[in-house]
């Protein structure tokens, strides 16, 4: 294990709910969980459907799009030396759930609720960290 | 009348709360709290059935789960009340408990108390506001950065204008602990919403000043039954009403401000069953751990309708002159945040139902915003606890017997 970058205070810890998220990650690709039979989108990963509480919850591609619900712009850091300023967001996907992100790729002055997104990885040791940048 | 009312809280005791209480440790600092309710009570350690505590460093090397055991060995003889309710906490949730419980028989007199004494981590965010959760912590959304969002999001659905109402909430409570000599920032102000809005960004929108305090302090609360508190060194304060609604784990999930329908339901139907309404209420502590915090709660205690409280903070409620004065010790950003801060809401609300409140009054109360602090011969107090950062609370309201 190297020690994590300066970007982000410390790496996520994969469970066994959660390792096929963070393996499809690794590969680039976002997944989210979803019900076949009543079709629910989740995101956090859930053991079973929060609808139908079946667990019937696949695994399944995510477009990687969506909108920002909501972000902050961050100027003290949540440990020393993190590189500020850093934006937190919440980004709607296209499929419907929120998730808790951060956005690169624009002037923080430039972030906006509404904005278009698509998902961007950045890989950190073995896992890959999931990312969102203006569509 | 609920169940609850077979109860009184019949003692409370706020220790000094500052920025550093070492070398103290928590434990001592929760002993004082504790034999400090007891006596505000006219009690003593003997009529104990039941504690409920968080402690911070103690018990040592053992979960919470399992306090009221090591409690058990410490008073040398076994509580009958185990309180291990992790879920609960310490806070509001555990008064009810404690309560119902009185109200059931199971208990006797129970003991709240909460205690917090941290080595210093310079230039770090506390660590109780670093969440682990594996989809959180490595965004950096420590806890400002989970309120921000629902901050900005609520800017732009009701408008930005809500900033300075968010400003004003933290200047209102600030101004309150200014005149508290209890507090942490005791003679710290006033503020205006425009200090506030000048101060040091964190994350955007919440400024510094937006934001808790951090520190070391302690709180115990003690209820005992109706009929002992009769008994008891002063008259005993009734709980009218409560309730809790959690939907969704904190800082796991995105704070949405629609993670519910109809938010707060859960508060109106309590209120309901308790016979309270609002115009009732004389006095309100809510948990002002983010100044976004403060206007949500109107919201969902239906103080005012949902995207109305920018305008109802704006008309000057919060006030020692105002309808609800509001987080009247100064809060969770000027009295006190010891890193669970979920009982002084509870002591402040009886302080001021007692009217034994400490301010910068000469003589006896003026009741003058400034350096007066005690509302007019409150009835009713509201006092709340967080739950996640959006769509949840738990909260209780207290009269006079």
């Amino acid at each position: 294990m190297t020690a994590p970058g300066p970007s982000f205070p410390r790496l996520p810890r994969p469970t066994s709910l959660s390792a096929p998220f963070w393996a499809a990650a690794a590969r680039h690709q976002l997944v989210i969980q979803r019900c076949r039979d009543d079709g629910r989108y989740e995101w956090t990963p859930q053991q079973a459907c929060s609808r139908c509480l079946r667990e019937t919850l696949e695994w399944t591609p995510a477009s990687g799009r969506g909108t920002v619900y909501s972000f902050s712009v961050v100027t003290r850091p949540a440990v020393p030396g993190l590189a500020v300023p850093y934006i937190v967001a919440i980004v709607e996907l296209a499929e419907g759930p929120r998730m808790l992100t951060r956005l690169r790729g624009l002037d923080p002055h430039d972030a906006r609720i509404g904005l278009p997104v698509r998902v961007a990885f950045e890989d950190a040791d073995e896992l890959a960290l999931y990312l969102f940048e203006p569509a | 009348m609920t169940g609850l009312d077979a109860a009184r809280i019949v003692g409370v005791c706020t220790t000094q709360q500052a920025r550093s209480l070492l070398p103290r440790t928590g434990f001592s600092v929760a002993l004082e709290a504790l034999t400090g309710a007891l006596a505000d009570a006219g009690l003593t350690v003997g009529d104990l059935d039941g504690i409920c505590s968080d402690i911070s460093g103690w018990p040592p090397g053992s979960p919470q789960l399992s306090a009221d055991i090591y409690w058990s060995r410490q008073l040398g003889r076994p509580l009958r009340w185990p309180m291990r309710w992790p879920g609960a906490g310490v806070g509001i949730a555990s008064m009810l408990a404690a309560a119902s419980a009185i109200g059931s028989g199971l208990a006797s007199t129970v003991a709240l108390v909460s205690a917090g004494v941290r080595e210093p981590h310079p230039g770090a965010v506390a660590p109780w506001a670093r969440p682990a959760d594996e989809f959180t912590d490595w965004t950096g959304s420590y806890t400002a950065v989970q309120y921000a969002l629902a901050a900005q999001r609520y800017l732009h659905e009701h408008g930005e204008t809500a900033l300075e109402a968010m400003a004003l909430t933290s200047a209102t409570i600030r101004n309150y602990g200014s005149i508290n000599p209890g507090a942490v920032y005791y003679h710290r102000g006033p503020y205006t919403a425009a200090d506030v809005l000048a101060s040091r960004p964190v994350a955007s929108p919440l400024t510094m000043l937006m934001c808790s305090s951090v520190n070391d302090g302690g709180c115990a609360v003690v209820l005992t039954s109706a009929d002992r508190a009769r008994d008891c060194a002063r008259s005993g304060i009734r709980v009218l009403a409560g309730a809790a609604q959690w939907p969704y784990p904190s800082y796991a999930e995105a704070p949405v401000l629609d993670a519910v329908p109809d938010a707060g339901r859960f508060a109106s139907d309590a209120l309901a069953r308790g016979g309270v309404r609002h115009c009732d209420i004389d006095v309100v502590e809510l948990y002002d751990h983010f100044a976004i915090g403060v206007l949500m709660q109107f919201e969902l205690y239906g103080f005012c309708g949902p995207g109305e409280a920018a305008d109802f903070v704006r008309s000057g409620v919060m006030g020692l002159d105002g309808r609800y004065p509001t987080c009247t010790d100064g809060g969770c950003q000027s009295f006190s945040h010891n890193g669970n801060p979920v009982l002084y809401q509870l002591a402040e609300a009886v302080r001021q139902l007692r009217g034994e409140v400490a301010d910068d009054c000469a003589g006896p109360h003026d009741h003058r915003p400034g350096h007066c602090r005690a509302v007019r011969a409150p009835q009713i107090a509201l006092a709340a606890n967080p739950g996640p950062p959006t769509c949840g609370g738990t909260f209780a309201v207290l009269a006079r017997d």
